[in-house]
């Protein structure tokens, strides 16, 4: 199946600005590639400018045209996002430049409604194809035709939405199409009128040999193409780099509200990729573009793996009513910067919305107010030093199985109880004793009885970070309740470092 | 009188119904148990009670916390539990041998002031206390445990207090206060929070088993002056 993005240069301009040009109030518009115009919107045609004028012609036929030069890489780099969101209706897709995406229909079969023929299934992908695109902002037509070059052409020129060719009927449907429709330079489309030979159908009756001998391969590549003969396989394309959308705005805005309006289409777009791909964003981030410079960004964190705009838009939306801009926004970039599998099933229904959403929303208001970093959720590492027996990882609760009771210390022994508080810097301590045994801690200036004491557990290790040796014991003092103290190999001195709360 | 006891049980059922209709839909009810005998004997129904705030008031290494990380590895394996760690103290591998799964479990610490004077130990305490209310009433967690020093003269405490409890009970979650107790005789339990618990514990770590005994009940001052204490 192929999906054709008609005057694909010209979308892409306008799909970059916010709001969004209504016909009536914009500029006629025209994408000028080496000097001449390589595409014109209808206001432009209205007013006379024609493809393959010169940009002098055509400023003549229309004054107020506005002209965009072409950047066939950013074309191409939009033709890959939306091929990224095509990939949740096909197993794969290829991008086709410049202006065309082809969709593995293989499957398509599964598509048709109960006790409907297989081919209408592949007209339910057509549809659905050009709806995904439509939600991310582009224009499209769909053909179904076996072989990739004749469904190319036929989505390309064909007078309606959805075209679908049944096998075999391949021939027939390009038969109508003009030479310069099958790819063939004009310079050999003049020569072959020359010979009376004017369309697809004319082109396919002419034997092989004589057009190998008089067109060489590009000949010959034509006619099979106008028999409806292409067995190349489809060449998938897989996405790399993580999905980032941007946008223009018309009018510098100065408050949150319009940039929420740009980023909710900004949303929309980088989340139909990710979904395409199976994945959810984790992190995303924010880059408003300041007028008349600078750059304000914004990192908003998710509780879990979404491609759910509405999961999306509420810390954004926390994010951007709490700060306050240094000036007017002239545009705004939002990229997805982590991303993490999310099952089939979540992406269609959501995992509890309501209580993720209750969740998103605390997370991101806490985020905002006290920082990202103030927010974790421990894991466990192995380390003897016991300040580094965890470190701090994103909260990100649903997808984690709830896992049983684990211990600190990793291994087949029981693991030693370790206290619930640790202090964040050791508090040295002094023993009193008798006879070589320590009958009181000296803590704050005020000597405490020992009534118990379990230990030494020794820690030691880490030469390669300064290294340590700990001898620890559990002290049970009096009025205190259970410490947890060590006398450091070091300097021979004892510290509390923890309590058993 | 047979008449009166039916009447009794009808307001009763009545206020029971009405208790429930005016709390959000979300709202989880009944009471958590932590699995310490020593500490649910002492609570009213055998478990702390969602919707409200329980005080837990202790020594430094009296137990207070491990019931607290008790309390969150007995929720439903679906529940979520935060801990504003306003002292940075939390060790979560202690909490992890406790049974409690340390990815269902938000640790939330709020930056801490620069030591430079500038910040007075109320301005410290507000992050703490604004995190716990806004946990508190998100609904999205079966357990709040907050463990954040409030000074003894905290301006506006009185408010705090009634903001966190109708957060409580808002979001229907079981809040924990750890108060650290410094003297017997100080009536709030160390901390210039004066809060409206639903009940009082003090932990004391007889030998290693943690018990608790239930205090009174005393909450903020009324709005018209007073005090009124429930036994």
């Amino acid at each position: 199946m192929a999906l054709h993005l008609p005057d694909l240069p010209l979308q892409r301009v306008r799909r970059g600005l916010e709001p969004p040009a209504s016909g009536a109030d914009a500029r006629p518009l025209a994408v000028v590639a080496e000097g001449r115009i390589a595409c014109c919107d209808r206001a432009a045609r209205a007013a006379g400018v024609r493809r393959g004028a010169t940009v002098a012609e055509a400023l003549a036929a229309c004054g107020r045209l506005a002209t965009v030069p072409l950047d066939a890489a950013a074309d191409l780099a939009a033709l890959r996002a939306l091929a990224e969101a095509l990939l949740a209706l096909a197993p794969a897709v290829e991008v086709s430049a410049p202006d065309a995406l082809l969709l593995d229909a293989a499957a398509a079969h599964l598509l048709a409604p109960r006790g409907a023929p297989a081919e209408d299934g592949e007209r339910v992908l057509a549809r659905r194809a050009i709806a995904v695109a439509a939600e991310i902002g582009w224009t499209a037509r769909a053909a179904v035709a076996t072989g990739r070059a004749p469904a190319r052409a036929l989505a390309a020129h064909a007078s309606e939405d959805v075209v679908a060719v049944a096998p075999g009927a391949t021939a027939r449907a390009l038969g109508p199409l003009s030479l310069g429709a099958l790819g063939l330079p004009p310079p050999v489309v003049e020569r072959l009128a020359g010979l009376g030979v004017r369309d697809a159908a004319a082109l396919a009756r002419l034997p092989a040999g004589v057009l190998a001998h008089r067109f060489g391969p590009a000949g010959v590549a034509a006619a099979r193409l106008a028999r409806g003969e292409d067995a190349s396989p489809l060449v998938p394309y897989v996405p790399e780099a993580l999905p980032e959308e941007a946008l223009e705005l018309e009018a510098p805005a100065a408050s949150a509200e319009p940039l929420l309006f740009a980023l909710k289409r900004l949303a929309d777009r980088v989340a139909a990729r990710l979904a395409g791909r199976g994945l959810g964003a984790t992190r995303l981030r924010i880059v408003l573009r300041l007028d008349p410079r600078g750059e304000e960004r914004i990192l908003a964190p998710l509780a879990s793996p979404s491609a759910a705009v509405a999961r999306w838009l509420l810390p954004l939306k926390e994010h951007l009513f709490s700060m306050r801009l240094p000036g007017a926004v002239t545009g705004l970039r939002l990229a997805a910067i982590e991303v993490a599998p999310v099952a089939p099933e979540q992406l269609a229904i959501g995992d509890r919305p309501e209580a993720l959403a209750a969740l998103e929303g605390v997370l991101s208001r806490l985020a905002v107010r006290l920082g990202d970093g103030a927010l974790f959720a421990a894991e466990a590492v192995e380390r003897h030093r016991p300040e580094g027996a965890y470190r701090a990882v994103p909260f990100r609760p649903a997808g984690s199985a709830r896992g049983g009771p684990a211990g600190a210390v990793n291994g087949t022994a029981e693991p030693l109880p370790r206290p619930t508080r640790l202090l964040a810097a050791p508090v040295r301590i002094v023993a009193e004793g008798e006879g070589g045994r320590v009958t009181a801690l000296r803590l704050d200036g005020r000597a405490r009885a020992v009534v118990a004491m379990d230990g030494p557990e020794r820690l030691r290790g880490e030469w390669w970070a300064g290294g340590f040796d700990r001898d620890y014991y559990r002290v049970r003092l009096e009025g205190l309740g259970d410490c947890w103290v060590f006398r450091d190999g070091g300097d021979g001195r004892l510290y509390l470092h923890g309590f058993f709360d | 009188m047979p008449a009166e006891t039916d009447r009794h049980l009808v307001i009763a059922r009545l206020r029971e119904e009405i208790r429930r209709i005016e709390r959000s839909p979300a709202r989880r009810e009944g009471r958590v148990p932590c699995g310490l005998v020593g500490v649910d004997a002492a609570l009213p129904g055998g478990g702390f009670a969602r919707g409200a705030i329980s005080e837990l008031s202790g020594g430094p290494a009296s137990g207070k916390t491990a019931v607290a990380l008790a309390l969150v590895a007995s929720l439903g394996p679906e529940e979520l539990a935060a801990y504003v760690d306003g002292r940075g103290e939390l060790y979560p591998p202690a909490a992890a041998a406790r049974g409690v799964d340390l990815a269902r479990l938000l640790v939330v610490r709020p930056p801490v002031p620069r030591p430079d004077g500038a910040a007075s130990s109320a301005d410290a305490a507000r992050p703490g206390l604004w995190a716990a209310e806004a946990l508190l009433a998100s609904g999205a967690f079966g357990a709040v445990v907050v463990d954040v020093p409030v000074p003894a003269r905290l301006p506006g405490a009185d408010a705090v207090a009634r903001r966190l409890q109708a957060a409580a009970e808002r979001g229907g979650a079981v809040g924990l206060w750890l108060a650290p107790r410094r003297a017997p005789c100080e009536h709030d339990g160390g901390t210039g929070l004066r809060l409206t618990a639903a009940v009082r514990l003090d932990i004391v770590d007889e030998g290693r088993r943690i018990v608790a005994r239930a205090r009174a009940v005393a909450g903020p001052p009324r709005r018209g002056g007073g005090e009124t204490r429930v036994a």
